[in-house]
């Protein structure tokens, strides 16, 4: 398989540890002086930028999460004044606000790379057909695929919000030999072609990259053998970039980290350390050349592991195993990210409605749905219809307009949820 | 090829160089940008071993030359064209020229030099025709071309250069540059600092920005004429204040 970028994916290891260490210490140098809460950090670690002599040094630095992020919405944290920034991407934060993202016209680049890279990975070359399913108004990565896809010279078509009779009709139509797209959309693929005795074979898919959320062996599985293709992951931060920090080679043996671009640490969940090679915890990461938006030690609350051997492709780069669990509590369906702490102070802001409520994501026959059970008060609980109707209404737009996606809300009993789990993920059963 | 790790330097009880670190890799021209006073030119004397650095480690090539003498470091390989020249001016310009190739005496044959010597002319057309002349008495233009072909003598693998196109009017500049190119094109690795952004960042495949001693940027020279923060400072392209 091509390897897009041979100088930067292919350094000696000693090598990328010095461009990594030199890097880090621009970027820190660059954040202290244009980010306030960077110079808070330095001062009141009381540690200059110039004391991070080594990238173990950095660990001397406070982590930061969404919380932070979160407080110095919308431009606190930016590095360059606005009009340098070229694109914005609201991010979930898993609270109440959406955080800002912005990129400078070299992110865009480097992001654009970084795509690229992946796609190249996947074998995608000026010779394919590649189908770009994803929302491209809600999940920054569409545009940052597109632009990958485009780079490479492939030939790309957008789409999204199109029934998957049609999609399958024009993946036949238009000799489509890509797909990228979220996992649950080729699971619905899959399973609609099952269903209508459609044959897979008839279509000219060669390869699906997933992207958007993580996929377990199963799904994967599912995907490969339903449509007699290779299946490549993508990963990514939507605080960082969405994806673009990580892809799978075709040795399929864990996810190559973009690490001339990002620094990345596990943390152990229980001591709050540096983990060991190897050893599982949360993925925390540093952005190394991010101009507007730059992260210092940034939790990412994805858990993996990474493994710095040679992978045979010939990079050298680290490579992280697949994200199957997360250190907080974010859920991502369809591409969006959400946190259920959310949906409790949506709902708590609602007259009637209790913060008891269930979360049920199911897997749909063309999409999957949140499907929100929610306790109302006992003063609106009797048999006229209209208002719980119209609470019912309220609940849904309340959570459409925060967290970008319209769930379907059923109204239930008072302390009809006591002692039951709040969130039940059906998609893999 | 040349590695650079956390290096400090002072002069006198001036800190000038605050942790830099940097690399230059083989065949690469690298250019080191910053403004008057960043610390360029400080880092390239403790690169040529004429200024000791107070910390941080130096290597060519895996060998470490923290504290190497300067004559050591043009041994090993390492030519610097200093700012400013600093020809022999009443020696002729075959005599400049061969005294940059002193540390060769007694290892290569007379053979060898002369080849060499002939390939640096060969380089340098201008420099062949008055080659009887005194130094001192070439133009800005013919003195840089001299000074760069005096550190060639010492058969460099790697080239720093000082501000090479200080105080020479635009069309020398250039024909200065496009010999640098020429020199990358036969295998030379060069370290470039440079007040001249755009110059620097046009000739170069790497830079890094220097500013008060520390690096605050580094990057491939397409990236870092993109970016709009060295736009403003270095390449005098200001723009309405919009948000600051």
């Amino acid at each position: 398989m091509p390897i897009l970028n041979e100088k930067q994916e292919c350094m000696k290891r000693s090598d990328i540890q010095q461009l990594q260490l030199e890097r880090l210490q621009a970027a820190l140098n660059r954040a202290v002086r244009n980010v306030s809460h960077y110079q808070q950090t330095f001062k009141e670690a009381d540690w200059l930028p110039r004391e991070i002599a080594s990238l173990a040094d950095l660990k001397l630095l406070p982590r930061i999460n969404r919380d932070t992020l979160l407080e110095k919405q919308p431009y606190g944290m930016f590095a360059v004044p606005l009009r340098e920034v070229v694109r914005l991407h609201p991010s979930a934060s898993g609270r109440c606000e959406p955080i800002v993202i912005g990129h400078t016209q070299n992110d865009i680049r480097v992001w654009t790379e970084m795509k690229a890279r992946g796609f190249a990975a996947a074998d995608i070359t000026q010779n394919d057909m590649v189908l770009v399913y994803l929302d491209y108004a809600l999940f920054p990565g569409a545009v940052a695929a597109h632009y990958g896809v485009e780079q490479l010279g492939a030939c790309v078509t957008p789409l999204f919000n199109t029934p998957i009779a049609d999609q399958i009709e024009i993946m036949r139509n238009y000799r489509t030999s890509v797909l990228i797209c979220t996992p649950s959309r080729a699971v619905h693929i899959v399973r609609y072609m099952q269903e209508k005795n459609l044959d897979s074979k008839t279509l000219f898919l060669r390869s699906v990259v997933l992207v958007g959320e993580s996929s377990s062996p199963l799904t994967r599985s599912l995907i490969e053998e339903g449509l007699y293709v290779d299946v490549f992951e993508n990963f990514g931060v939507s605080e960082i970039c969405m994806p673009g920090v990580a892809f799978e080679c075709a040795e399929h043996n864990g996810l190559h980290l973009n690490e001339d671009h990002f620094l990345a640490e596990i943390i152990d969940p229980k001591s709050g350390e540096v983990a060991e090679n190897g050893e599982r915890g949360e993925l925390t990461i540093t952005t190394l050349t991010k101009e507007a938006f730059p992260l210092i030690r940034f939790s990412t609350g994805a858990v993996t592991s990474i493994d710095a051997s040679p992978c045979p492709c010939g990079r050298t780069s680290a490579r992280m195993a697949p994200v199957t669990e997360r250190a907080d509590d974010m859920l991502i369906v369809e591409g969006i990210e959400f946190s259920p702490a959310e949906i409790s102070v949506v709902l708590s802001r609602i007259e009637h409605a209790t913060a008891n409520y269930r979360l049920i994501i199911l897997r749909e026959e063309t999409w999957d749905r949140v499907e929100i059970e929610v306790e109302i008060t006992p003063d609106i609980f009797n048999d006229q219809v209209g208002p719980l109707e119209a609470l019912r209404e309220r609940i849904e737009e309340a959570i459409l307009i925060r967290l970008r996606f319209k769930p379907i809300i059923k109204l239930v009993e008072p302390k009809s949820l006591e002692g039951k789990e709040r969130v039940i993920d059906k998609r893999e059963s | 090829m040349l590695t650079a790790t956390n290096l400090t330097a002072a002069i006198g009880r001036v800190e000038i160089l605050k942790g830099v670190s940097f690399h230059v890799s083989e065949g690469e021209i690298v250019t080191l940008i910053g403004a008057n006073g960043a610390g360029k030119s400080t880092l390239l004397n403790v690169i040529a071993g004429l200024l000791p650095p107070q910390g941080g480690r130096l290597q060519l090539a895996q060998r470490d030359l923290t504290r190497m003498t300067p004559t050591k470091m043009v041994r090993l390989g390492v030519a610097l064209v200093p700012e400013g020249r600093q020809l022999f001016s009443p020696l002729s310009v075959i005599d400049n020229l061969v005294l940059g190739a002193y540390t060769q005496y007694g290892r290569k044959s007379k053979t060898e030099i002369d080849d060499q010597l002939e390939s640096i002319l060969a380089l340098f057309p201008i420099l062949r025709e008055r080659r009887k002349q005194l130094a001192g008495t070439l133009s800005g233009g013919e003195q840089q071309m001299l000074a760069i072909g005096r550190a060639l003598m010492s058969g460099p693998k790697l080239l720093l250069l000082d501000e090479p196109s200080i105080g020479l009017a635009p069309r020398i500049i250039q024909e200065i540059f496009l010999t640098i190119s020429e020199l990358r094109k036969r295998g030379m690795t060069i370290l470039l600092v440079e007040q001249n952004a755009r110059l620097a960042l046009d000739t170069a495949d790497r830079g890094y920005v220097m500013e008060t001693g520390q690096i605050v940027m580094e990057g491939d020279c397409a990236d870092l004429k993109r970016n709009q923060e060295i736009e403003r400072a270095y390449m005098g392209k200001g723009r309405g204040e919009i948000w600051e």
